[in-house]
């Protein structure tokens, strides 16, 4: 197990030097300067001033170093838009309401897909099976923009029962939130109700059964505890679309979260956010994906983790 | 003894004669493996909703923008901003009527400033309702809903813009059926090159095995940490927005779960007999892999690209949404809910009808997806 651990870290930092090494090349390889909205304002003289200050002016090779020291110090560099002010320090301002909306739609999101995918599991082809169906495939079909633009259209617009958008206290989570949380219920559901259909089936169910057990008990005690274990595997699914969605949901929610800032980011250039962004995207996306191998491999005896995959 | 055996004794039966090899003809027409899944997909009302629904939106794709005559490019000026109105559907809506919302001291006031504001004659105003009187709202002003027949306010009578026109005065129908095939385009394709390399690659590295294998693998295990998220903004920053760019990054990362899949159908079936048998005949590698391998996992494959096409059309479309997609004029149903967001509190109708489309046909290819998996995986069937 040790063993199994220190290799998926390796794994793991060497996927982070990659995605570092390629997030800084790319970013060489742009067009424009961070200075273009100012062109035309600005002189040569006071433009050379700029890239001087901001490093910009050293060899590919320094400032890749520069950046790599940086990085493994948790320095992520200074950010070109808003004066002087370190990347590492926009994120930590703008990582709470992300990281609010986030657990609220994972909790809420997953709570509800369990309930609803065992619930479709017991009463299997009954029409509250097929539509749970349903709604999990609108789910995971229908894109988190279109929905929150309808969620935001009628309970905003038309109905004013929720704040159209702004983050100003609880009652401006909602919207976001049930936005972000289609999917991940949609796609626990889903997940939930094959599973439980499978342990449902299963020779030690049929034992429970035959000895007597009450059906609340088989339920409760032995088939949802087996299946939940295997539902552990779409939290990855889950935080890339958490990932995809703060993009989008902060945009027409006007919540000022990581994504928004990422997104305006991009468009005015700011590479050191860019980076600093792409890099923490991913330490969450690795560290989720390693966190649910070795949580599955805990929980469940029978999967055995060993070194290789073969 | 019962009154049944008695009534039925050996003697009152007779045998008939059959011909020797009768026992051995099937009774049922013999089915190949393929006949057998359409047959199950058939059985699958879902799937075949499904797929009606994307053959229908496929043929509305390409037959759609020549339907009226309004083109994809130019503005209108005059025409900008016309809620649908179709011929013959007036009384379901399709009347080319736009509500505007107007706030004003007095009620009066609210119409004036609203005629001013939209540039509207009076005598075209069709109705008034005041939606929230000066007692019920917090600034203390008259929120007025006037309902005005902009086609004849513009002097349009004679047009019927099906979905209506966008802030340029083009034709949504025609933008949204182009916008159409461009998603579809990009489902295909990325559908396509995805599973070119993803089943090589995975055909390839379950079926050297040892350090080709491991080698391959380790690559994988590396990118598979990168989120697809991260790889396609980069790409699409580096190369410029549009859909080469969209295509190629989409393809970075998008065969891994594939090439996943044949890798570990391909380490499962090269223990097998038949390999070996083949083996022993003197096929070649290459006619191993080909004829005896890929047909074996042709099943996981379809199904693996059947999802791969909703995420591909998803990608694209919040792409386009986050701005770093296509780039106007062209459209693609992700820019036209992207500038659609713009306004839509007042012209919801560009909103609708391109979410609408996108979201049919992300819901056929899923439920189709679903049915196939079902109908070619009987095993996997939950």
């Amino acid at each position: 197990m040790a063993k199994y651990i220190l290799q998926r870290l390796v794994y793991m930092f060497i996927t982070l030097f990659v995605i570092a090494t390629a997030t800084f090349f790319l970013m060489q390889l742009l067009p424009g300067s961070p200075f273009n909205e100012l062109g035309g304002k600005m002189t040569e003289a006071q433009e050379q001033i700029l890239l001087e200050e901001y490093g910009l002016n050293d060899p590919v090779p320094v400032q890749y170093a520069k950046y790599m020291l940086g990085m493994v110090q948790g320095d992520l560099g200074v950010s070109f838009q808003y004066d002087n002010r370190s990347v590492t320090d926009i994120i930590l301002d703008r990582i709470g309401p992300s990281a609010h909306l986030g657990a609220q739609a994972l909790i809420i999101g997953s709570i509800l897909g369990i309930i609803l995918g065992m619930i479709a599991a017991i009463r299997h082809n009954t029409w509250v099976d097929y539509s749970s169906n349903v709604l999990a495939v609108i789910g995971i079909s229908i894109p988190s923009f279109v929905f929150a633009g309808l969620l935001q259209y009628y309970f905003a617009v038309q109905w004013r029962i929720f704040p159209p958008s702004f983050w100003e206290g609880p009652i401006y989570t909602v919207l976001p939130t049930i936005s972000l949380l289609i999917f991940p219920m949609a796609i626990c559901a889903r997940f939930m109700r094959t599973e439980m259909l499978e342990v449902l089936g299963s020779d030690y169910i049929e034992l429970a059964r035959a000895k007597g057990v009450s059906n609340s008990s088989i339920m409760f005690k032995h088939a949802l505890r087996n299946a939940l274990i295997p539902v552990i595997t779409v939290l990855g699914p889950i935080t890339v679309s958490l990932m995809t969605g703060t993009l989008v949901i902060e945009q027409i929610f006007a919540v000022p979260g990581i994504g928004e800032q990422f997104v305006r980011s991009i468009s005015v250039n700011d590479y050191p956010v860019i980076m600093g962004t792409t890099m923490l995207f991913s330490v969450l996306f690795i560290l989720v994906i390693l966190i649910v191998d070795l949580l599955y491999g805990m929980i469940d005896p029978r999967i055995r983790i060993t070194g290789g995959k073969d | 003894m019962d009154n049944g055996t008695k009534k039925y004794n050996a003697e009152k039966f007779e045998r008939v004669h059959l011909p020797d090899d009768a026992n051995e003809e099937l009774s049922r027409p013999q089915l190949s493996f393929w006949k057998d899944a359409w047959i199950r997909l058939c059985k699958n009302t879902g799937a075949i909703t499904g797929l009606i629904v994307i053959v229908f939106i496929i043929l509305m794709a390409f037959i759609g923008p020549f339907m009226n005559d309004y083109t994809n490019e130019g503005a209108n000026y005059d025409a900008a901003y016309l809620p649908p109105k179709v011929k013959g559907l007036e009384a379901i809506g399709f009347d080319g009527m736009q509500t505007y919302e107007v706030q004003g001291a007095t009620e009066e006031e609210a119409i004036e400033r609203g005629l001013a504001g939209y540039e509207i004659e009076e005598e075209y105003v069709q109705d008034t309702e005041v939606v929230i009187t000066k007692e019920e709202s917090e600034d203390g002003y008259v929120t007025v809903a006037m309902e005005v027949d902009i086609y004849a306010a513009r002097g349009l009578e004679d047009q019927y813009f099906w979905f209506g026109t966008d802030s340029m005065g083009r034709d949504l129908w025609t933008r949204i059926w182009s916008g159409t095939q461009i998603s579809l385009y990009i489902g295909f394709l990325a559908a396509m090159i995805d599973m070119v390399i993803g089943v090589i690659y995975g055909g390839i590295s379950g079926y050297y095995g040892g350090r080709t294998d491991n080698i391959m693998q380790r690559i994988i295990e590396i990118l598979s940490g990168i989120p697809n998220l991260v790889v396609v903004i980069l790409m699409i920053i580096l190369l410029k927005p549009g859909l080469i760019a969209i295509t190629i990054a989409l393809t970075i990362t998008g065969w891994i779960g594939m090439a996943r899949i044949v890798r570990g159908q391909v380490l499962k079936l090269k223990g097998q007999e038949f390999i070996l048998a083949a083996r022993t005949l003197g096929a070649n590698d290459k006619r191993i892999l080909m004829k005896h391998l890929i047909p074996n996992v042709t099943g996981m494959i379809i199904i693996n690209t059947m999802f791969t096409i909703p995420s591909a059309i998803f990608f694209e479309a919040f792409l386009s949404f986050i701005g770093l997609g296509l780039q106007p004029p062209i459209a693609s149903l992700g820019t036209l809910i992207d500038t659609a967001f713009d306004d839509y509190r007042v012209f919801p109708y560009m909103l609708l009808y391109p979410a609408v489309i996108i979201s049919l046909l992300m819901i056929g290819f899923n439920i189709l997806a679903d049915g196939l998996r079902d109908a070619l995986d009987p095993k996997m069937r939950k």
